[in-house]
């Protein structure tokens, strides 16, 4: 004897070619809402981790860099070699501003030659003033950085233990970072002592200097006294030392500019979900209303045979029910395979930060976009399925 | 003399010839066979794509072909063999799934299809002690400019033609 779901799989193997539509719109939709739900999840979590992250109240970098520039180092970890004039350090250090930590970096691009593992940006931490970096650094490191170990970002290909050569220089692997989805995990991070030999060593590989001065700072890193303002900070900072070729950014800029595009990307995917949605509904609608009007002799059939009303309808939405499985299942896989190739690619894309949702997350974002994307292809389903189920045996078999 | 000995050779080169003509020929026809057996045209899509991915990177867009200073392959190297070996992969999953239609030779080559693109960009860690599936860092290098994204459009197509084929396997159940 023929069951509900048996009738209802005939029927969709008898008409493949609109199942496959069905089966893929449904599949479109759902693949659509997780990998939105994951992007939207990981750009937010991306944005509370820069704002954890950056601990400085302001940043002081060469005036010759633009906002977008430094914002470019920070997100996409281009590398760049970039430095302050001389004494930037101690012109900051006398000025009245409430400082209470003060601490300098260095960065250094490394070269795209034998002598370096990898292209990646170099940053050297003063040890012993840094309030930001070492913060990190103290949950994978129970001691001090020395000279001639490095600290790698989580996207780099290597573990603890391994060496890496840079300039020509075999550096030991004391420590990966976890995930932050900034640059920091393409960067490298290493002492001063280790900043200073390689920049000597860059220099003579290259045999050109880095820098017309003998500085070494490329950010001075700035934490402010608690009742002191940071903007009056660095207003007063471009006022007095504008003119020596030293800009301070005020830190919250950066986040409250990302905040605004997060805002905005976050609205676009979200707007585009609901597009897809209405047309996901449109299209499911039409297509079960054309093939329910194709059917009517075959429906009539049914009920002369004494099929009832109900189980007509039941049939019909076993119908749907098991299209919109398909879909929700094939469209979750889909995703899932989209997710990682697109992880890699929206900070170059959006210049945003991206940090990937946890596991438990997109477990959950999984089963609740098919769960969503299955309600879906029923409600579209709905008003043409009872419909049907409404029409007398009569009608049915006179209008074919 | 010379004439005589340059008449043979002649004469062999053209029975040479005609042996891997034919060679070819009864390849081509084994495969026609094979596909015409094959009852699924998205069977036949793979197969022909997991032939293309198999020759990716050895034969129309090879991985770098430079030694490291100590003598060893560069990573691309070993890239490039698993590469071909998913490829392969595709193509024994379409004869092997060639008369029973089903739905798992399609997720197989889904899976097979997308490894290829992401144990080579360290998105899934495939490593052995003195081997590892990666690119080089160096943008210029063969690897990443020319084999890298064929292989991404390659892949990329076998998994719509293994999506497509997977509805057509849900719907008509394995039969």
């Amino acid at each position: 004897m023929l069951s509900i779901s048996k009738i209802a799989k005939r029927n969709i193997q008898r008409k493949p070619l609109r199942s496959f539509c069905l089966i893929l719109t449904v599949m479109l939709l759902s693949s659509f809402v997780f990998i939105g739900s994951v992007l939207n999840v990981s750009l937010s979590d991306g944005a509370v981790s820069l704002a954890n992250r950056l601990g400085a109240d302001v940043m002081i970098v060469p005036s010759s860099y633009r906002f977008s520039q430094v914002e470019g180092i920070i997100l996409t970890g281009k590398p760049s070699s970039f430095y302050l004039p001389d004494n930037a350090l101690e012109e900051v250090q006398k000025l009245d501003l409430g400082i209470e930590k003060i601490s300098p970096q260095t960065f250094l691009a490394s070269f795209k030659m034998s002598c370096c593992s990898y292209p990646v940006q170099l940053i050297g931490i003063d040890y012993d003033s840094d309030f930001i970096i070492k913060h990190w650094l103290g949950k994978i490191l129970s001691q001090k950085l020395r000279e001639g170990e490095l600290i790698i970002g989580n996207n780099i290909a290597s573990d603890v233990g391994e060496y890496l050569r840079f300039f020509g220089q075999d550096l030991k692997v004391a420590g990966k970072l976890e995930k932050t989805g900034m640059a920091f995990d393409s960067s490298v991070f290493v002492d001063r002592a280790t900043i200073e030999k390689l920049a000597y060593e860059s220099e003579r590989i290259s045999a050109k200097r880095l820098h017309d001065s003998s500085s070494r700072n490329s950010v001075i890193m700035l934490k402010l006294k608690s009742g002191h303002d940071p903007e009056a900070a660095a207003m007063e900072i471009n006022r007095v030392l504008g003119s020596r070729g030293i800009q301070a950014i005020f830190s919250k800029s950066f986040v409250n500019n990302m905040s605004q595009s997060l805002v905005f990307v976050s609205r676009a995917i979200t707007l585009s979900l609901a597009v897809i949605w209405f047309l996901a509904v449109i299209i499911i609608g039409l297509l079960f209303a054309l093939s329910i009007s194709e059917r009517r002799l075959e429906m009539g059939t049914l009920r002369y045979l004494g099929a009832t009303r109900a189980k007509l309808t039941r049939i019909m939405l076993s119908e749907v029910l098991m299209i919109s499985s398909y879909g929700a299942i094939l469209g979750i896989f889909l995703g899932a395979l989209v997710i990682p190739v697109i992880n890699s690619r929206v900070i170059e894309a959006l210049r945003l930060p991206f940090l990937l949702s946890s596991i438990q997350f997109m477990i959950s974002a999984a089963i609740i976009s098919g769960a969503f994307a299955i309600l879906t292809g029923m409600l579209a389903a709905l008003i043409p399925v009872l419909r049907a189920g409404r029409v007398e045996i009569n009608d049915m078999l006179s209008e074919v | 003399m010379t004439e005589k000995r340059a008449e043979f050779h002649v004469k062999a080169l053209l029975i040479i010839r005609h042996f891997c003509a034919l060679e070819i020929f009864a390849k081509v026809c084994i495969i026609e066979l094979i596909m015409r057996n094959m009852r699924n045209i998205f069977l036949k899509m793979n197969l022909a794509l997991g032939f293309v991915l198999a020759s990716i990177p050895f034969v129309l867009y090879p991985v770098c072909e430079n030694l490291k200073p100590d003598g060893t392959h560069m990573n691309c190297f070993y890239t490039g063999i698993f590469v071909t070996a998913m490829g392969i992969i595709v193509v024994i999953l379409s004869f092997a799934f060639a008369k029973k239609f089903s739905g798992m030779a399609f997720v197989l080559a889904i899976i097979a299809a997308a490894l290829t693109w992401l144990a080579p960009n360290g998105i899934v860690n495939i490593a052995g002690e003195n081997w590892k599936i990666a690119l080089c860092s160096v943008s210029s290098h063969a690897c990443v400019a020319d084999t890298m994204p064929k292989v991404a459009l390659i892949a990329s197509a076998i998994i719509v033609s293994s999506f497509a084929g997977l509805i057509l396997a849900l719907i008509k159940g394995d039969r």
